[in-house]
């Protein structure tokens, strides 16, 4: 028998398309979480990867016994998230995600743990059963997941998609995902997932750093759009070293306002990603917030 | 991997684009910070001029070099750009050589070198694969930021090219000036055999995986028992369950429904359920276990509260109810 998709380990995680909340019986509703995408291969061991199919198995070492909790060999679909008064924050997993000190990794792994929320099932026993209807992986997920310690499994509702979607607001969460409830797995984007977020992202250029401003973005028309200055130090050091390795002497902006004398400018060429409140019709982003660099 | 730099390899006629990753991540090892004994604060370096008796900062320090005793001659940045720098991002192999010709001493630092796009691929390969056949190394020059060094370019067995950088002649110490080395001593034969003997005896296969640094794995294990100590002392912040999360959104959203559906008769029923749904919501914020039991009332949440009982057995929450879930 040829490979099969356990040993293969290349599955493009399903993506949803953006999509208003809204309410239907043919679908099933989650919270979409605020963390990593995270496709887990268990057996009688682990192998974590990430959306882009990158192995994170050692960043995180308190999901080393998970398999255990699976009670047939499986390749699960779910998101890792680390919580902050009960909350996924997603600033919290920036810190376990870019160690690869192999002592920091398990002393943050101890500190701040991540938590495995799982949603899908894409694998059972010997065979894939992406096939399936949504509702019977579910069920499928459900049988063969032990609820508990670091491994919680995603609570859906049927119907009720708005209401979900203000509960979520509410509690300041990332949004929603409506799944067909007898939709196949496809792997990457389809419409049989659709989501609705609190929150849009925009992708943006890292234009350069002013001091008391932060760091500075534009679009792709090189638009000046946002200043960001809030981010871990981490992302600080990586984001100014990378300003300054690519420096430029004047401005690269079309357009933009003239308060940004002193700036340090660089070459508008790293794609970064911004999430928003709402975007303002002079083009200002509300509560913007830097997400991190766009990896595709 | 993240690229250290890209450049290009250069030879007689033949020029293309490469990659260029550092082989070696230095070791995993322990950072030691200094830290002040009385107050454990970290120990800062400053910057500091004697004679104006100030602290300075980077940018009003310039670079000299001492040609007398106290006498300097200022270099600025436009002097350094004006020195000639022909090999800058540019690995150009002035010759090849046999590889034993190269005595290990003079490796310093390791570099994969891959190539810089996918039209590349072929001449790296077609010059891998010719130095691999002929057993010989180029040695090249190149230029990194602010220094110049001689490298060595040869195939890697695993797969791509390693560059090593190499020590200056002039960087390599003496052997000579060990004194302990002039000696005279004589050999027998039977000495010799039995001293090879020893080493066949010994002999094995080089695996360096089998080698643990065991010095820094205690360091690792102190550190590590001492933070788990300490944390008895604070405590990380209490890990409240997101299945608590999950399951209060999920309750009060059927909640919600349930109320709409029950009402849809009278309209005094029905603004009796909305404000219901809402104030559910507004004790979710709040309290959490409270705002669960409302809906633990509704008719099929039993099943609900029984998963979340199942919760509370795996969650360290401390008795008398007052876990939060926010």
């Amino acid at each position: 028998m040829s490979r099969d998709m356990f040993e293969e380990k290349n599955i493009v995680p399903m993506a949803p398309v953006p999509s208003e909340p809204f309410d239907s019986d043919d679908y099933i509703y989650e919270i979409k979480f605020d963390g990593m995408r995270c496709i887990g291969y268990y057996d009688s061991g682990v192998a974590l990867r990430n959306r882009a199919n990158k192995d994170i198995t050692a960043l995180f070492p308190e999901f080393s016994d998970i398999y255990k909790q699976f009670r047939h060999k499986c390749i699960i679909d779910s998101e890792i998230v680390v919580l902050n008064r009960g909350k996924p924050d997603y600033s919290r997993l920036n810190k376990r995600r870019f160690l690869s000190n192999s002592m920091h990794i398990n002393l943050m792994s101890k500190r701040i743990p991540a938590t495995l929320v799982v949603y899908d099932i894409l694998y059972y026993k010997d065979r894939a059963v992406t096939e399936l209807p949504l509702i019977e992986r579910k069920r499928l997920l459900e049988e063969n997941t032990v609820e508990g310690g670091r491994l919680a499994i995603s609570r859906f509702v049927r119907g009720t998609g708005t209401a979900l979607f203000e509960q979520v607001v509410n509690q300041e969460l990332e949004g929603i995902v409506a799944k067909k409830i007898d939709g196949i797995y496809v792997q990457g984007r389809s419409r049989l997932w659709l989501k609705s977020k609190r929150r849009q992202d925009m992708d943006l250029l890292l234009c350069g750093y002013m001091e008391g401003k932060g760091f500075l973005f534009c679009d792709d028309d090189l638009n000046y759009r946002i200043s960001i200055r809030n981010v871990d130090k981490n992302t600080f050091d990586f984001l100014y070293k990378y300003i300054i390795e690519h420096r430029t002497d004047n401005s690269p902006l079309r357009s933009g306002p003239m308060n940004l004398k002193g700036a340090i400018w660089a070459k508008p060429e790293l794609y970064c990603v911004v999430e928003y409140m709402q975007e303002m019709e002079s083009g200002y982003l509300r509560e913007a917030v830097f997400k991190g660099i766009k990896m595709d | 991997m993240k690229t250290s730099w890209k450049g290009s390899i250069s030879f007689g006629m033949v020029y293309f684009p490469v990659n260029v990753y550092t082989a070696t991540s230095g070791s995993d090892g322990v950072k030691l910070n200094y830290l002040h004994r009385k107050c454990h604060s970290r120990i800062r370096y400053k910057k500091f001029c004697e004679a104006c008796n100030v602290e300075v900062s980077q940018d009003e320090i310039v670079k000299g070099y001492e040609y007398e005793k106290d006498r300097y001659i200022v270099i600025t940045d436009e002097d350094f750009e004006k020195l000639p720098i022909k090999s800058k991002k540019v690995i150009s192999i002035s010759h090849f050589v046999d590889e034993d010709e190269v005595d290990p001493i003079y490796l310093d630092k390791a570099y994969f070198i891959s190539p810089g796009n996918f039209s590349a691929s072929k001449a790296f390969e077609l010059f891998r694969r010719a130095m691999r056949e002929t057993g010989k190394v180029g040695i090249a020059k190149i230029t990194l930021t602010s220094n110049e060094y001689v490298a060595m370019i040869k195939p890697y067995d695993k797969g791509g090219m390693l560059l090593y950088l190499l020590y200056y002649s002039d960087e390599i110490k003496k052997i000579e000036e060990i004194t302990e080395l002039n000696y005279n001593v004589d050999i027998h034969n039977n000495e010799l055999k039995m001293a090879i003997s020893l080493i066949d005896n010994m002999t094995g296969e080089f695996d360096i995986g089998q080698y643990r640094n065991e010095y820094q794995d205690a360091l690792k294990q102190l550190i590590q028992s001492r933070i788990e100590g300490k944390e008895v002392v604070s405590p990380p912040e209490a890990q409240s369950n997101i299945i608590d999360l999950m399951e209060a959104l999920k309750a009060s959203v059927e909640a919600a429904k349930h109320a709409r559906t029950d009402s849809s008769g009278t309209g005094k029923e029905k603004s009796r359920g909305k404000s219901k749904g809402k104030s559910t919501g507004n004790r979710i914020r709040k309290t959490g276990t409270e705002g669960r039991k409302p809906a633990a009332g509704e008719n099929d949440t039993g099943e609900l509260a029984g998963v979340n009982a199942g919760v509370n057995t795996s969650t360290k929450t401390k008795s008398g109810g007052k876990r939060k879930i926010l």
